[in-house]
């Protein structure tokens, strides 16, 4: 006993075009979601987020890790961003980090190295400049 | 226009519906990652991938279907009589297969999931959809279906070696020799560019197992389960190491070896590399190389 469906097609062959289509459109349907996202989103949007909790002191300096998350509508070919170091709402000390290449809403983690402590001092990232691919 | 060898049933059989569905969607993914593999590894498709939009995605999906259908015409990955707007469908199908080729490849290199946005695995996904859905569309073409090997012209050479596989060790040598040549055409295609070295540092260490598994379940279907000329024969050879799962891992070996080899040989590893490094290379290396060697082994 065979299982032929309409025209001479099987129901297995059906199942198996049924699974692309599924499969197919929800590609579809994520590029386009993300596609009204991206639209949604503003145009230089980097945002620098520091895990002082997460610090290592080695000797003098202190080792914060952080990351920076391209929440903008295009990828980022090169990005320079100034990290500030407060004490209170005195600079104490900046420093420019250079991030190469960053996706649509991709992440770059790194390790911020100071020699004061953000256990009493505050970090800021600000964007400087951007350019894109 | 009947697509398919000379002589051979059409499919579905009647009562093997399912059967010869898997068998056409397990022939299609093996020809896919022996065409798309080698773009697959290389690195500035990722980052392509990474940049586009997903307007400009969805623009490649559509140009990649477009391309397929074509295939899909001409040579085909199902066996029997195809007409009208079922190559629509089989174009689609190569497109679904071709996905879910590549997320299985990108999700053993830890590249999808895990924090990963959609956007990045959406254009990995979009660049290289084309080269393995058309290695799909042609499975037809590029290799031989086991009843395509009707009309054997006894006089030529590869058929008068093919004896030998069963000639206990001969024919065992002779396996591991074509194992080899088949990884060695594709690595020293890959590690000139030394696009490795930038995908090795953009896998989890955790992945590597995942990424060798993936490489025997490839390896296993291309030569034992996707009805590729021979298979038969395959599965009845008496030789040494000629099981299904002993030549898998024998020829995965031989596929590690060979990537070793090249890497020193181009100078991507030496003595002063860490041993973690060139786990990493070798072990990424040996996944299109394994493919290339259980094509090799097709090949005799």
């Amino acid at each position: 006993m065979t299982a032929r469906g309409w025209q001479g097609k099987s129901a297995a062959e059906w199942v198996t075009l049924a699974l692309s289509v599924l499969m197919v459109g929800a590609l579809v349907g994520v590029a386009l979601v993300e596609e009204s996202r991206r639209q949604e989103g503003d145009g230089a949007g980097l945002d620098v987020t520091f895990d002082t909790e997460q610090t290592v002191a080695r000797g003098d300096t202190f080792n914060v890790p952080y990351t920076v998350h391209n929440t903008g509508p295009n990828a980022i070919s090169s990005a320079e961003i100034w990290i500030d170091v407060f004490d209170g709402n005195l600079l104490k000390e900046s420093a420019e980090v250079t991030v190469q290449f960053l996706p649509l809403e991709g992440k770059q983690d790194g390790v911020f190295v100071t020699t004061f402590d953000p256990a009493t001092h505050t970090l800021m990232g600000r964007l400087e400049s951007l350019q894109y691919p | 226009m009947r697509v398919g060898p000379r002589g051979s049933p059409a499919r579905p059989r009647p009562g093997r519906e399912w059967s010869d569905e898997v068998d056409d969607a397990v022939r299609g993914l093996a020809s896919g990652f022996l065409i798309g593999v080698p773009v697959v590894f290389t690195v500035d498709s990722w980052w392509l991938g990474d940049q586009i939009s997903p307007v400009d995605a969805l623009t490649l999906l559509a140009f990649s279907y477009v391309l397929t259908l074509a295939a899909v015409y001409w040579a085909g990955f199902r066996h029997g009589l195809r007409r009208g707007w079922e190559y629509f469908g089989d174009a689609l199908e190569a497109i679904a297969l071709a996905i879910l080729a590549l997320v299985a490849v990108f999700w053993s290199l830890g590249q999808f999931g895990d924090g990963q946005p959609p956007s990045i695995a959406l254009g990995r996904i979009a660049v290289a959809v084309a080269p393995v859905s058309l290695g799909i569309a042609i499975a037809n073409h590029l290799l031989a279906r086991d009843t395509s090997h009707i009309d054997l012209d006894l006089g030529d050479t590869s058929n008068v070696r093919a004896g030998w596989r069963n000639d206990g060790w001969r024919g065992t040598a002779f396996e591991l020799a074509a194992s080899a040549a088949g990884a060695l055409f594709l690595c020293v295609t890959i590690v000139p560019v030394d696009d490795l070295s930038s995908i090795a540092t953009e896998v989890p260490a955790r992945n590597f197992p995942f990424v060798i598994l993936l490489s025997l379940l490839v390896t296993y279907s291309v030569v034992f389960a996707a009805g590729f000329a021979g298979e038969a024969n395959r599965h009845a050879a008496t030789g040494p190491l000629q099981s299904p799962f002993a030549e898998t891992i024998t020829a995965y070996i031989i596929a590690l070896l060979v990537s070793l080899a090249v890497l020193w040989f181009f100078g991507r590893v030496d003595a002063q590399t860490a041993v973690f490094a060139i786990y990493t290379k070798a072990v990424l290396l040996a996944f299109p190389a394994s493919i290339a060697a259980a094509a090799g082994r097709l090949a005799v």
